[in-house]
């Protein structure tokens, strides 16, 4: 799914921006999307809102002059790599260029980042886990950046026997074969956080597991939504077909809500319906119209139930209030066994 | 799935209460069309208020009903701080004008912002998804809630209908 989403998120990185323009929103987009967990690697000025811009249309642009101040963000993830994990800053500075030169058609990137591997947290590992996955997939995706990738290696197979040295900042070690951008560790935080986020959308949204790339899973949350909608369309007009008056269903609305947590069904109706005919509580809509006629109906088909409902009964013939039914109702339901 | 039976009986609460007080306010001989407005009008603020007003949507969406009820004093009196908060933003965000994308993500986003209630007034993608999952929730608890109902009166009706 990552790797999909990755190849969606390329295809639909067309601007009308500029070379420049495009750099330096995406830029902007990268720099404030941090955790805190990557906070102290950069430096403070980059770090501006915090808020969260996902990357799902690179187009937004529009939005991002209000929300960003104008500092110079690009200068500062370069500067900002601290010089105990990097060798040689200053090839590292050199190589960040080419690659940013050759990634000029504004596709975004790299494949490459650095992870941590020893600190902690859960997250870290869950965000090793997908960048090992990522690596994989969006390696047999990108094509043009052979050359930076050799260089790349190279390096960073060195880079890779460093030591963690753990200083305030939170030091990354880079994997082989990875980008030691700071630009990549955002992308890929970024990219994280989507894909979680998708996990959860796949357990919301029935049928989601197959569907990859953006595009689709918009598509079914979409087609989820209005399907949704139409359904409480249709339930709105039958209940107010069905019944006489607006406010019908007190009783049966805690009757079916006790009964689905629990295994009965039709059952608790006519009880309560039968407390219901003494009792102030009830609507007198529903009681009136109902009781007269249908429910006294069931009551020679429900008498075995109807002995066991007197403590049930007498205890709706108290005043209670209807905030207090369901938990009542519940506990009542609950002693007789149901 | 307990977090979500707690879902279906607050808004099962809210609903309650919400039918009650429409139904006190307005007079009685209603068509269908009347009564089915009602008890949409009423569920969609029941579930809008089961989810406290930390959402966007939610807020959204009573502000939009308030501009439906215009006529049931209950409604205004409810609706009316929400309301006023969310009608400007909505108007500012129209002025902007519109311009309808053609390529796929960005289309489709669109589309989902005018699903969900209120996601016009989000820019950020990341907080539309958020906020639309959490509208899934809060509609899948409508639905099944109507649907019991439903299913319940469709027996009772029946039964009614045969003895008569």
């Amino acid at each position: 799914m990552n790797r999909a989403i990755e190849a969606d998120l390329l295809l639909n990185y067309n601007t009308d921006m500029s070379v420049l323009e495009r750099q330096r929103a995406h830029l902007k987009y990268l720099n404030p999307g941090f955790d805190s967990p990557l906070a102290g690697f950069f430096s403070d000025s980059s770090m501006i809102n915090g808020g969260v811009i996902d990357g799902f249309l690179g187009t937004d642009g529009l939005n991002l002059p209000m929300i960003y101040g104008d500092t110079t963000v690009e200068g500062d993830p370069r500067l900002s790599i601290s010089p105990e994990t990097m060798i040689g800053t200053g090839n590292f500075k050199k190589r960040k260029f080419d690659t940013e030169t050759k990634d000029c058609d504004g596709k975004k990137k790299k494949i490459m980042m650095m992870n941590r591997e020893d600190e902690v947290e859960e997250e870290e590992d869950e965000k090793s886990k997908l960048t090992e996955q990522n690596n994989g997939s969006t390696r047999s995706i990108k094509k043009m950046k052979n050359k930076a990738k050799k260089e790349e290696n190279s390096y960073s197979s060195d880079s890779s026997k460093v030591t963690i040295q753990k200083t305030d900042y939170i030091h990354v070690r880079a994997r082989r074969g990875q980008a030691t951008d700071s630009h990549s560790i955002a992308e890929r935080v970024r990219r994280e956080k989507i894909s979680e986020r998708m996990k959860f959308l796949q357990d919301l949204v029935p049928g989601c597991d197959k569907i990859t790339g953006k595009a689709g899973m918009l598509d079914e949350i979409i087609n989820y939504v209005q399907s949704l909608q139409r359904q409480i369309e249709f339930l709105s007009m039958k209940l107010a077909v069905v019944n006489p008056r607006p406010d019908f269903d007190m009783d049966d609305i805690f009757a079916k809500e006790v009964a689905s947590s629990t295994p009965m069904t039709v059952v608790p109706s006519p009880e309560m319906v039968n407390s219901g005919y003494s009792h102030e509580m009830v609507n007198s809509g529903y009681s009136n119209e109902m009781v007269s006629s249908g429910y006294l109906h069931f009551n020679p088909m429900q008498q075995v139930d109807t002995t066991s409902s007197d403590p049930l009964s007498s205890c709706f013939n108290n005043g209670q209030a209807p905030s207090m039914w369901d938990s009542h109702v519940q506990n009542l339901y609950g002693s007789l066994g149901v | 799935m307990s977090s979500y039976n707690m879902v279906k009986q607050e808004f099962i609460k809210k609903w309650i209460t919400t039918l009650h007080i429409l139904d006190c306010s307005v007079e009685h001989p209603l068509n269908v069309t009347e009564r089915k407005n009602a008890i949409k009008l009423s569920s969609d603020i029941a579930m809008a208020a089961a989810r406290s007003s930390s959402t966007v949507w939610s807020r959204a969406l009573i502000s939009r009903s308030g501009n439906k009820t215009a006529n049931k004093p209950m409604a205004r009196r409810v609706l009316k701080k929400a309301r006023n908060r969310m009608k400007n933003r909505c108007l500012t965000l129209r002025r902007n004008g519109n311009f309808t994308a053609k390529s796929g993500v960005r289309r489709r986003t669109e589309l989902l912002k005018r699903l969900v209630p209120g996601g016009e007034l989000i820019e950020n993608k990341d907080y539309l998804i958020r906020e639309t999952l959490d509208y899934i929730v809060y509609l899948r608890a409508q639905v099944d809630v109507m649907r019991t109902v439903a299913a319940v009166d469709s027996v009772t009706g029946n039964l009614t209908n045969d003895n008569n």
